[in-house]
């Protein structure tokens, strides 16, 4: 696979993209998942999901099995969800955890924090304690996390630089958002599934050369020569438009926007790939984070959630134009399917040889499949 | 106490296993007291009940954890 990666990293009138194998092949994706998802900080769900002390949420994490929960100090911690006496699952569903975690099988306790409170009858009936049994040592196995934009992160290797380190640059870049968004539930939240690997989402998200073609619709408004290509060498990449218009209502009002923002976002929005598998979206009202879920090679589920900047629009009364927004955005992503589905299959096109860039319009591409070849070469 | 299961009501059995862990007592059958005094005791940490503490309590007097 060298050479392979060898060609990915030319400069990009010389490369070719990521080979056909990482997009269809089982072993690339089992080395993936250890090289790209559990050594890095990548994206595992929402905050909101999990919004008071006590709630849970299990995960299935390419096949690692956590769940999430918010501490007592209000924190989200991040856990395997296996039991630490036989292996079992410890949380099924989302739950509101009351008081403590007990294993359904034997009723093994552990608190919020992971610590293993009590262990039922484990010195036979009757006998919470055994002399040769050290319960401080079992607690739950905590994996690294952290949120930003609501997005709960995790480093599964626990090895990865801090992750104020590891984002500087995308923060950096956005320092003026770095603000409270609020969620307005169930109208601000929608999921697709598409089948191809996770990696042609983010691709087809983070360039904006195909859309004049596959959103003809946001011509009218935004043309090609209105965008930019955004490529920092700081693990992530994306596009940006100079022309970006809120949407009004029927008498004319929009939604409200973020404080104290540079006159630049009077008009730009920007769409940021953070690597690897979480895809960002700013503008001067409204934001979106969509997490991409790796199911396999070939299956990928999208999960998009807005985010408002001002908490009054999250109320009844603009719930037709988040209605509208929301609407908005799923036809621009739906629109994007058939193009990501199609260069899945594609790549079962054997002579296919990771395929020729546009010098000026695949930056972006280009830069993701750098940063993906440099993970499987520790570069 | 089959039926508060079956409800799947962890406070109430939690208090049914007390009561049950009381009779035990009065008839002088420790070990099956401190085996309700388990149920009990693991049923009101799980439901966050604060009489957790005081079940704890009952079972570390009987050298029970
Ligand atoms: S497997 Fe969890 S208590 Fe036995
Ligand atoms: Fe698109």
């Amino acid at each position: 696979m060298q050479t392979d990666v060898e060609q990915v990293l030319q400069p990009i009138e010389a490369a070719r993209g990521l080979p056909n194998a990482y997009y269809t092949d089982g072993d690339v994706h089992e080395a993936e998942k250890r090289s790209v998802f559990f050594a890095n900080w990548a994206g595992l769900g929402f905050a909101k999901d999990i919004a008071n002390v006590g709630d849970a949420k299990p995960y299935e994490f390419l096949g690692l099995p956590l769940f999430a929960v918010r501490d007592h100090d209000g924190e989200v911690r991040v856990y395997q969800n296996t039991c630490r006496h036989r292996g079992m699952i410890l949380i099924a569903e989302e739950i509101h955890i009351k008081g403590a975690i007990r294993c359904p099988y034997h009723s093994w306790c552990y608190a919020l924090d992971g610590e293993l409170k009590a262990t039922p009858h484990v010195g036979g009936p009757g006998q919470n304690s055994h002399p040769g049994f050290d319960r401080s040592k079992l607690g739950l196995h905590e994996v690294r996390s952290h949120v930003w934009r609501d997005v709960i992160f995790i480093n599964v290797s626990g090895d990865a630089p801090a992750f104020e380190d590891y984002a500087a640059d995308i923060k950096q870049r956005w320092q003026e958002f770095e603000q409270p968004q609020f969620h307005a539930g169930a109208d601000s939240s929608f999921s697709l599934e598409v089948r191809s690997n996770w990696k042609l989402a983010v691709e087809n998200y983070c360039e904006s050369y195909h859309l004049p073609w596959v959103h003809p619709g946001l011509n009218s408004y935004s043309r090609l020569e209105d965008h930019y290509n955004i490529v920092e060498d700081g693990r992530f990449s994306g596009q940006g438009t100079l022309v970006y218009s809120p949407m009004l209502d029927d008498s004319g009002e929009s939604f409200g926007t973020f404080g104290g923002l540079s006159e630049k976002w009077d008009k730009a929005a920007e769409y940021l790939a953070f690597y690897p598998n979480v895809l960002f979206g700013v503008h001067r009202d409204h934001s979106f984070a969509i997490l991409l879920e790796p199911h396999g090679v070939e299956r990928t589920v999208e999960r998009i959630e807005l985010y408002y900047a001002r908490e009054d629009d999250t109320g009844p009364q603009r719930a037709e134009l988040r209605r509208r927004n929301s609407e908005l955005w799923r036809e621009v992503f739906e629109e994007d399917v058939f193009v990501v589905e199609g260069m899945q299959r594609g790549r079962h096109g054997m002579l296919y040889d990771g395929g020729a860039f546009s010098p000026v319009m695949d930056g972006p591409t280009h830069e993701f499949h750098r940063w993906i070849a440099g993970q499987f070469t520790g570069g | 106490m089959l039926a508060a299961h079956a409800v799947d009501d962890g406070a109430v059995l939690s208090v049914l296993y007390e009561r049950a862990a009381d009779l035990s007592e009065l008839s002088d059958d420790t070990e099956r007291a401190c085996f309700y005094l388990t149920q009990a005791y693991i049923l009101a940490l799980e439901m966050g009940l604060p009489y957790a503490d005081s079940l704890e309590k009952r079972l570390r007097r009987q050298g029970r954890i």
